[in-house]
């Protein structure tokens, strides 16, 4: 805070100190925040494994960062601040209550069909769902929502190379778990 | 840069984040060895694979971003009327209480002052320069004052200071409020006592006492519980706290 009050002189004072009403952002929230709703549900369905869990999550990381988006420096990555919020609100959930962290399969997956009906899609969920909690993180993370490891860094809170190295692997187990299907086969993944 | 090197680099190299010679360094790795290069084309297949995969099957997000335009539109009010800064709040509330406060206890003490003053002044005029010629000194003249202004009570008698013997008495105007001025003697001394009943006067005054009001004068104040007054007399010659402190305590 204090850097940025020195960055943005007296203006910023003024913003801070005044008693004028705050700076109405509901819009720049709508367009910046609010798009990233879908890969936040996706993110918190993995942490906490329920889909009602989940969305009271996503629900909870939004409304906080509405609260504070005053505090949100324009310009830098909303998604990342987002995903950081919603797993620090998760350690807190599950510090309270004392939840095994323990990924569940999400519901919709855990009652796939038959095997003859199993799409290709279908048969990477499974495989996917199979990984250790770690390596699906990591995975989805910058898999499938993007994020630089640099990024994935910082929302995780660990060195960065070990996101590397743990990226690594889990591409690895997953290759390893699908090296048994007919769809490494048929697709020489 | 051998192979190993490289497949370090790889997550590094699939996510966009290497540049300059590194990336040059990779690059040229990878254009040379058939090993590293169906590596890096495995992994960008199975990333491109996963990604489908999951995003087919993305949750509808319509639900919570509903709960969530509610709870904004809820939020928003309170957003509105929060300071910025909590603290600034209540050093700004205490600046303007100590304000307020002071600027009361400056106008009450200046009230008191004037008040006080404005009867040092009556006494002066009245005895020294006597430019008042409507007295009531006459006993039956007294008599009458006395039934008009406090019918309720004997007050000569109470409010006369020790040694000193009843001289006079008339009505006099002390900041638009007229008070009876009783004059007592003793020897060459002349005590002024300003009297009201509080029921005639429009605001109580507290104690005060004036060492100096001006014209060798000092003056005393009091309320008690029937009578607002104030005493005026010589300095050094009078005592005029002891005479209002004694009225304060009788009347």
């Amino acid at each position: 805070m204090g850097s940025v009050l020195m960055e943005r002189g007296g203006v910023s004072w003024f913003r801070y100190t005044s008693l004028t009403m705050p700076e109405d952002r509901s819009f720049e929230f709508e367009t910046t925040a609010l798009p990233h709703a879908s890969g936040l549900l996706r993110y918190a369905i993995h942490l906490v494994g329920e889909r009602a869990k989940a969305e009271d999550l996503v629900q909870e990381t939004l409304l906080s960062a509405w609260r504070s988006f005053h505090q949100f420096e324009r310009g830098t990555n909303c998604k990342a601040w987002l995903f950081q919020i919603l797993k620090h609100l998760c350690y807190r959930q599950r510090h309270r209550s004392a939840r095994a962290a323990e990924t569940a399969i999400p519901a919709e997956e855990a009652t796939l069909s038959t095997p003859e009906r199993i799409s290709v899609n279908q048969e990477i969920r499974q495989a996917f769902a199979r990984l250790t909690p770690e390596h699906q993180e990591v995975l989805q993370l910058v898999v499938i929502e993007g994020f630089a490891v640099r990024e994935v860094a910082e929302i995780l809170q660990v060195p960065q190379g070990t996101i590397m190295s743990r990226l690594s692997r889990a591409r690895a187990n997953l290759r390893s778990v699908l090296q048994t299907s007919a769809f490494v086969r048929k697709e020489g993944l | 840069m051998n192979c190993q090197s490289v497949q370090e680099l790889v997550p590094l190299y699939l996510s966009g984040e290497l540049t300059g010679e590194t990336l040059a360094a990779v690059q040229l790795h990878i254009d040379a060895c058939e090993t590293c290069a169906k590596t890096v084309s495995a992994d960008r297949e199975l990333d491109n694979a996963l990604r489908a995969a999951m995003l087919e099957s993305s949750p509808d997000a319509s639900e919570v971003l509903h709960r969530v335009h509610a709870g904004m539109a809820t939020t928003g009010w309170k957003r509105m009327l929060r300071p910025v800064s909590v603290r600034t709040t209540a050093f700004v509330a205490t600046i303007l209480l100590i304000a307020v406060l002071g600027l009361s206890m400056f106008r009450v003490h200046r009230a008191q002052r004037t008040w006080a003053l404005d009867a040092a002044n009556d006494h002066y005029s009245d005895l020294v320069l006597l430019r008042h010629p409507d007295w009531a000194y006459l006993p039956q003249d007294v008599a009458h004052f006395m039934q008009e202004q406090f019918p309720q009570q004997d007050l000569l008698a109470v409010i006369t200071p020790k040694g000193a013997s009843f001289e006079k008495v008339r009505l006099c105007n002390l900041g638009g409020t007229q008070y009876a001025h009783f004059v007592f003697r003793s020897g060459s001394t002349e005590t002024s006592v300003f009297l009201l009943a509080n029921g005639k006067a429009s605001s109580r005054h507290d104690a005060i006492h004036l060492a100096d009001a001006g014209h060798g004068l000092e003056v005393s104040g009091f309320s008690s519980a029937d009578m607002t007054g104030l005493v005026v007399g010589n300095k050094g010659q009078v005592s005029t706290q002891e005479i209002a402190n004694r009225l304060a305590g009788t009347l």
